[in-house]
């Protein structure tokens, strides 16, 4: 009688505690100040070199993902400033996400980089179930040299950074 | 004697104290309103004529009060609140000949959502690109959401592509999610 009335109030007094509370709150803002040029077609990762916001997330020594802190369901979005570095090569380039050095399926998104002196931005976006210790990246590609996320510093402006990544927990 | 008294006692103190927390904790909405969905598509979907369609999202990654209607074409919801939802079309062409704009915008129980549109054009033949809008609004429980496109060619449309050694490019992605758990916005 005793065990099952101990085991009542504490499961109740448990239970009532993180209603109110948000202790499991996780987000990052994270981007990259330098250009990215993949060295073949071959799928590349994208290095956040930048953190501008962390919380309940790690940065991997290599700063090429995050590490999950929390389990939740999660909203990602990454984007990254297409050009050429060569004024002769165009193309398209390819961005997706990685979680545990998997591709998430249906993640990927193209962008053509048409004109060589042109820029674009290539974004994609995904809700996504994570757990603890679970790792999330983005992977890019580009069909032809040279191509690449670029970074530019415009005058009076902010830099524009070759590479953003947004996540925040939704649940 | 004593302390079979007091042990008594204290039982019946717990029991009181849980059983009239009972109520409290059974009635408390943990995290009943959250609510988010991923959906996307592998169908190419290329419109014979240029008036607007539904873009249809018949691959559900993630749902949580939520419901996809029989059309595949539309979610409706099941929790007031305010959310944020962006969709994204990979805009192409099948025949590598068509060049054009494609325009993309949200739709609430079957009306536009003003200021929505988002259009992308494709210059060149063989290019491919994305059609991206986002909005934050307002959404009760019965309303109904989806994204609607309109092409200026024929030919030209959401397109999903195979590449090799990569996850498969689908033609559209949407993402919702409830912004106000606790209701602070409402």
């Amino acid at each position: 009688m005793i065990k099952q009335t101990l085991c009542l109030f504490i499961t109740a007094l448990f239970l009532s505690l993180p209603i109110h509370s948000t202790p499991d709150t996780a987000y990052a803002q994270l981007s990259s100040l330098k250009t990215q040029i993949p060295s073949s077609t071959k799928p590349a990762v994208l290095i956040m070199d930048s953190v501008d916001l962390l919380h309940n997330f790690e940065v991997s020594p290599k700063r090429d993902k995050l590490i999950t802190k929390v389990g939740g369901v999660y909203f990602i979005i990454a984007s990254g400033q297409s050009a050429s570095m060569n004024k002769s090569d165009a193309g398209y380039m390819d961005l997706w996400f990685v979680k545990n050095s998997q591709p998430i399926p249906n993640s990927n998104c193209r962008m053509s980089v048409d004109n060589p002196v042109s820029n674009s931005v290539l974004i994609t976006q995904f809700l996504i179930s994570l757990a603890p210790g679970d790792t999330i990246g983005t992977n890019f590609s580009a069909n032809a040299p040279s191509l690449g996320f670029v970074f530019t510093q415009p005058d009076n402006e902010p830099a524009n950074t070759s590479f953003l990544f947004s996540i925040l927990k939704v649940e | 004697m004593q302390l079979f008294s007091k042990k008594n006692c204290l039982v019946a103190s717990m029991k009181k104290f849980a059983y009239f927390l009972s109520p409290f904790l059974v009635a408390l909405p943990l995290n009943a309103d959250v609510a988010y969905a991923q959906l996307s598509s592998l169908q190419n979907q290329i419109p014979s004529s240029s008036r607007s369609r539904p873009i249809q999202m018949e691959i559900v990654h993630e749902m949580k009060n939520f419901e996809l209607g029989p059309k595949k074409d539309t979610l409706i919801v099941k929790e007031d609140g305010v959310y944020f939802f962006i969709a994204s079309g990979q805009i192409g062409s099948l025949q590598n000949n068509a060049t054009g704009n494609v325009d993309l915008w949200f739709v609430k129980n079957g009306i536009g959502i003003s200021d929505s549109t988002r259009r992308e054009s494709l210059d060149k033949n063989n290019s491919a690109g994305l059609a991206i809008s986002q909005f934050v609004t307002t959404l009760s429980a019965g309303d109904t959401i989806a994204t609607h496109f309109a092409t200026s060619r024929p030919l030209l449309g959401l397109v999903t592509i195979e590449p090799d050694g990569e996850p498969k490019i689908a033609s559209f992605l949407f993402s919702i999610f409830k912004l106000n758990p606790e209701g602070e916005l409402q």
